[in-house]
């Protein structure tokens, strides 16, 4: 019972809030005077102009930026494809160059062999006579 | 060589009407074509209507003066997205930049905490307890009305969006689905918003009591 009494006192409450707030919301309208002066305020149609007319500078100014940005790279492309043809003939001879250098490189045993061929034809038959007479190989000795 | 067709007669019947007979259409194609004096005519047509709209949201006329230039700014640099078609088009079309104008703009208010139920003065806040019991004693209801600074101070406790839909469905008396239309939310969202935004006025007046 009490709490039904409670209930009800909670809804009538409620519908008493709303009908408030009914009138805070109607507190809002406005006559149609105001809302016609307001519409009808001298230079508004003049001040909207204006800011259109300044955000389309603003506009401009951003593409003009864009603009010069891209005239500047325009103005960059002989020097980027003069750089282009310098950096692509640079990767063509550089291999041409370092071949004999990596050639030497590999070559090392090639050097000793160049030292061994280095020998006169005279010291080669010397030191072949030498084998032959004075130091026997293996099994051709004397014992 | 080839000619380039125009649809029949459109160029001949603009250049026939005047400017107070040209439908929005035409004078949205004009205003895209950059002739000025078509957006002008554009704004004198449905200034009203968004200075109403702002009305709904905003208590003094310089927010409201705001709101239409702001609005009309936009519309402006949108006229491009504005596809046509039926008679009412570019109403709704213009009206649904306003109300979002609206909305941006409570957003921007709550975000700098103008308004708040604290600037409620001991005055104010006696009215206020005052006209209450006037209408739980079911005085006269339609009677004196309630300070528009008072009762702005009061809304603005709600959620922009609460208040969005609140304002829309009892003062423009729109429906759901006109209000779901003008935001662009769904009728399940405008249903709830507006029974939160109920609620919230109810806690918010309890709470002064």
């Amino acid at each position: 019972m009490w709490t039904n009494g409670n209930r009800r006192k909670d809804e009538l409450d409620d519908e008493t809030l709303n009908r408030f707030s009914g009138e805070l919301l109607r507190a809002f309208e406005t006559s149609e005077t105001e809302i016609s002066n307001a519409a009808a305020s001298p230079f508004l149609f003049r001040r909207i102009r204006v800011r259109i007319e300044a955000e389309e500078r603003r506009l401009a100014q951003q593409r003009g930026a864009w603009l010069s940005l891209l005239a500047g790279v325009k103005h960059a492309i002989p020097a980027l494809l003069a750089f282009a043809v310098v950096a692509v003939a640079s990767l063509m001879l550089t291999p041409s160059q370092q071949a004999p250098a990596v050639g030497a490189g590999n070559e090392d045993p090639p050097t000793l062999m160049w030292d061994v061929f280095s020998f006169s034809q005279d010291e080669l038959i010397a030191s072949a006579a030498g084998v032959g007479a004075g130091q026997p190989g293996n099994g051709g000795g004397k014992k | 060589m080839e000619e380039i067709k125009t649809p029949a007669g459109t160029d001949a019947e603009m250049s026939v009407k005047t400017p107070s007979e040209m439908t929005d259409d035409e004078l949205v194609a004009a205003a895209r074509a950059g002739d000025e004096s078509a957006f002008g005519r554009l704004f004198e047509r449905h200034r009203r209507l968004v200075s109403r709209l702002g009305y709904r949201f905003f208590p003094r006329r310089d927010q409201v003066e705001e709101i239409i230039q702001e609005s009309f700014i936009k519309a402006y640099f949108a006229l491009d997205d504005y596809q046509g078609g039926g008679e009412k088009s570019f109403v709704s079309w213009l009206a649904r930049i306003a109300v979002r104008t609206c909305y941006d703009e409570l957003r921007r208010t709550r975000r700098r905490g103008e308004s708040s139920i604290g600037d409620l003065s001991e005055e104010e806040a006696a009215y206020l307890h005052e006209r209450l019991r006037d209408v739980s004693a079911g005085g006269n209801v339609e009677g004196a009305a309630i300070s528009r600074d008072l009762a702005n101070k009061l809304l603005s406790r709600l959620r922009p969006d609460d208040r969005m839909v609140i304002a829309l469905l009892k003062l423009e008396e729109l429906s759901i689905a006109e209000i779901s239309n003008l935001t662009g939310w769904t009728t399940a969202k405008v249903k709830m918003r507006s029974h939160r935004a109920q609620r919230g006025l109810r806690q918010l007046l309890r709470k002064l009591l």
